[in-house]
């Protein structure tokens, strides 16, 4: 039987919020097992907040897309014609193609954003757990697993920044290496600020102060960052022991200036220095970046390296792009096997493979006099074998080839078993054994690949 | 060829491929690249140990200039290995291979000269003369390597350039600082110890301390630099971009005394034949 893989989805490019609130999936966890039904064999649902996807597969020539669609709307209790204006759809290679795109998140609203990944992955282990994915839904989640790991490792589309608050952890990084053992101060209370201080915290910063006007509102936040809250006219005598200075007063004039900072350095005995200035206007004195072991971004410098690192991924996701198509085209070649007779084909073509390279070794231990006769019987004899051993199993998938919908799984079973696609298998191969692999995928070769 | 001489060029070989795939590495931004030029200068090294021995198992007090040389090349690239095991910055790789082969390449110039070391206290007055001095100019050479890169990596996290690619990859200025520090810290009291030992050295085997040699003269002008540095850091709290740059010209200006002075006024550890 042949089966078509369909994709049938919206996302922040085709539909508006409204509508991506109104076919929402993700309050309906049963979505996929109920899809699963008439034309539908196996089904897998994504929803998050910038995209809502299904991707199904059912018997060829069959009207997934409107069983779809229309059980998807029913679900969501809207109308099927508002549904079918905003979705797009893609089949089979398309539709591969599609997922391996969202996977490496080059489909993603900021290009390299890793959340979707482990989205996908959620959204996989409860087609799993529900039974919704089988033989073609496996093998392309865990196909598009090890293309989002390659497009990771083989490119830099996640190796730099895309918001204020992370760009400047990332240059924090690149003062002092690791943050652990470094302590910052909150200067004011600005949201991007407190974001930018979070991220710090994230990235292991052992301290946080926070110097405020109000300093019931440093105490408010000091309690959330488990720092310590002081009063803004004491920010100086606090400074010598701080790494890191994230300000953003409401100030309309500077509160840091530049021969304050010489004398805290000089306190400090000129260890570095890191401020962002997130205000405007500035809190900090342009000039305090020419001090030697201090260094100062404001907000437009913290912004132009956001831009440039925004251009540089999608300069990368076009390298990204080549390797998606690459893999595209090896997951069709996995699809087209799925017919009975390439397996067939490729299990002789292997058995008689093996007894040639068994009988030359042979024939060499034999020596050049071995008598002719002798040479064709042992050749006979080898290629016989080879035959006669795969006969059984030829036997019994031509016999699971005369059941509806049964010859799939055991064509893959086959072709995974004697390694008919010479493929290195990811450890993580079998999540629905594994659950926790999944996170892990590392390509290497697994010795116990099997499934049932 | 002899075996000698087929290690020499091995070692050549090793370490010109390392020169050249560390580059790559690092520039094109190549982890392969990388993972190669660890390999293949870790077996230049091997081999390197194996000449050296070679070398030391004969009679040293009258070992050739080349094996100065190459045994200077040799130290850069141990004391580069041994800091990596301290502080893991690989990025030195990409000043000391390439200065390990320059060095090595340059022994070959001098095989020819033989340089006598004096009878009396040989083995002393060689292994602790030579041995320090060589070990805080390795320490130095590294530091140099710091040094450059951390001037490098300031000017533009100062002037705010784009952090991508080559830069990306660079060691943190903290980590870079770190290894100046420990350059200074070792290096000073190790570059004392070898010109204290070739002041007593020359006393007891020639009767006099000092004897105005511009190579004498500038090392210890290179000495006071060096004191200077170490004050700067430890006693007045020197870090960042100042020790860095003393640290680059302290470094051009032992390797530059070295081999300009040697080579203009010939003397008894001279690289020229002083006959």
């Amino acid at each position: 039987m042949k089966h078509d893989i369909h994709l049938i989805g919206l996302n922040h490019k085709t539909a508006a919020v409204e509508i991506r609130e109104r076919f929402a999936l993700s309050d309906k966890p049963d979505f996929a097992r109920t899809l699963v039904d008439g034309p539908v064999s196996e089904a897998m649902a994504l929803s998050t907040c910038n995209r809502v996807e299904i991707l199904a597969v059912g018997q060829e020539g069959t009207d997934i897309v409107g069983h779809v669609l229309a059980h998807w709307a029913g679900v969501c209790g809207q109308p099927v014609d508002d549904l079918r204006s905003a979705v797009y759809t893609h089949t089979n290679l398309g539709a591969v193609r599609h997922i391996f795109t969202v996977a490496s998140s080059l489909d993603s609203m900021v290009v390299g954003e890793p959340q979707i990944l482990g989205q996908l992955k959620d959204a996989y282990r409860a087609a799993l757990a529900q039974g919704t994915a089988r033989v073609i839904v496996n093998r392309l989640l865990h196909k598009a697993f090890f293309v989002a790991k390659r497009v990771r490792s083989e490119t830099e589309i996640a190796s730099s920044a895309v918001s204020i608050s992370y760009a400047a952890v990332e240059l924090a990084k690149k003062i002092f290496g690791e943050l652990s053992g470094m302590r910052a101060m909150l200067v004011g209370a600005g949201e991007m600020a407190e974001l930018a201080a979070q991220n710090l915290l994230n990235a292991g910063i052992a301290h946080i102060t926070v110097a405020n006007r109000t300093l019931a509102r440093a105490q408010e936040l000091a309690t959330r960052f488990k720092g310590t809250p002081i009063a803004i006219e004491e920010m100086y005598d606090h400074l010598p022991d701080t790494d890191i200075i994230i300000s953003s007063t409401g100030s309309p004039t500077a509160v840091i200036r530049a021969k304050d900072v010489r004398e805290v350095l000089r306190k400090r005995r000129n260890r570095s220095m890191f401020f962002i200035d997130i205000a405007v206007p500035r809190d900090i004195d342009p000039d305090v970046n020419q001090l030697d072991n201090v260094y100062l971004y404001d907000i437009d410098d913290l912004k132009e390296v956001v831009e440039e690192n925004m251009a540089q991924r999608q300069g990368e996701a076009t390298r990204a792009l080549t390797i998606v198509d690459a893999e595209t085209s090896g997951f069709a070649l996995w699809l087209a096997s799925l017919d009975l007779h390439p397996t067939i084909r490729d299990l002789m073509a292997q058995g008689e493979d093996l007894a040639r390279r068994e009988l030359a070794k042979t024939l060499r231990r034999l020596g050049p006099d071995t008598d002719e006769r002798v040479v064709r019987c042992i050749e006979t004899l080898a290629l016989s074998v080879a035959q006669k051993l795969y006969h059984e199993p030829i036997c019994f998938l031509k016999r699971r080839a005369q059941e509806e919908g049964g010859a799939e799984h055991f064509i893959d079973l086959s072709r995974r078993m004697f390694n008919l696609d010479s493929e290195r298998v990811p450890p993580d191969a079998h999540a629905d054994r594994k659950p926790k692999s999944i996170d892990d995928d590392n390509g290497a070769c697994a010795s116990d690949e099997t499934e049932d | 060829m002899a075996f000698f001489d087929l290690m020499h060029w091995i070692v050549f070989v090793c370490y010109l491929a390392g020169t050249i795939s560390v580059i790559a590495g690092f520039v094109g931004q190549k982890p392969s690249a990388l993972r190669f030029c660890a390999l293949i200068t870790g077996l230049g090294l091997f081999v390197h140990t194996l000449d050296l021995g070679v070398w030391l198992s004969g009679d040293f007090k009258s070992a050739p200039a080349a094996f100065y040389m190459s045994l200077l090349s040799w130290v850069v690239l141990v004391v580069f290995a041994t800091l990596w095991r301290l502080v893991r910055v690989s990025f030195l790789g990409l000043a000391a291979t390439p200065l390990a082969f320059l060095l090595f390449s340059a022994s070959f110039a001098f095989s020819g000269l033989t340089v006598a070391v004096p009878k009396q206290y040989a083995t002393f007055f060689w292994i602790v003369h030579i041995g320090s001095l060589y070990i805080s100019m390795g320490l130095l050479a590294m530091a140099f390597g710091a040094g450059l890169a951390f001037q490098y990596m300031e000017q533009a996290i100062k002037s705010k350039a784009k952090l991508s690619g080559f830069t990306h990859q660079m060691p943190s200025l903290n980590t870079l600082d770190g290894v100046n520090r420990l350059a200074s810290l070792l290096g000073f009291p190790l570059y004392t110890m070898g010109l204290l030992s070739g002041f007593v050295w020359s006393a007891m085997a020639r009767k006099i301390v000092f004897t105005g040699h511009p190579r004498e003269i500038l090392a210890l002008a290179a000495w006071l630099l060096f004191a200077f540095l170490f004050h700067q850091r430890f006693v007045q709290g020197w870090q960042g971009k100042k020790p860095a740059r003393l640290a680059i010209w302290l470094f051009v200006f032992i390797v530059g005394s070295m081999l300009a002075v040697n080579w203009l006024f010939p003397m008894h550890h001279s690289l020229v034949d002083p006959t």
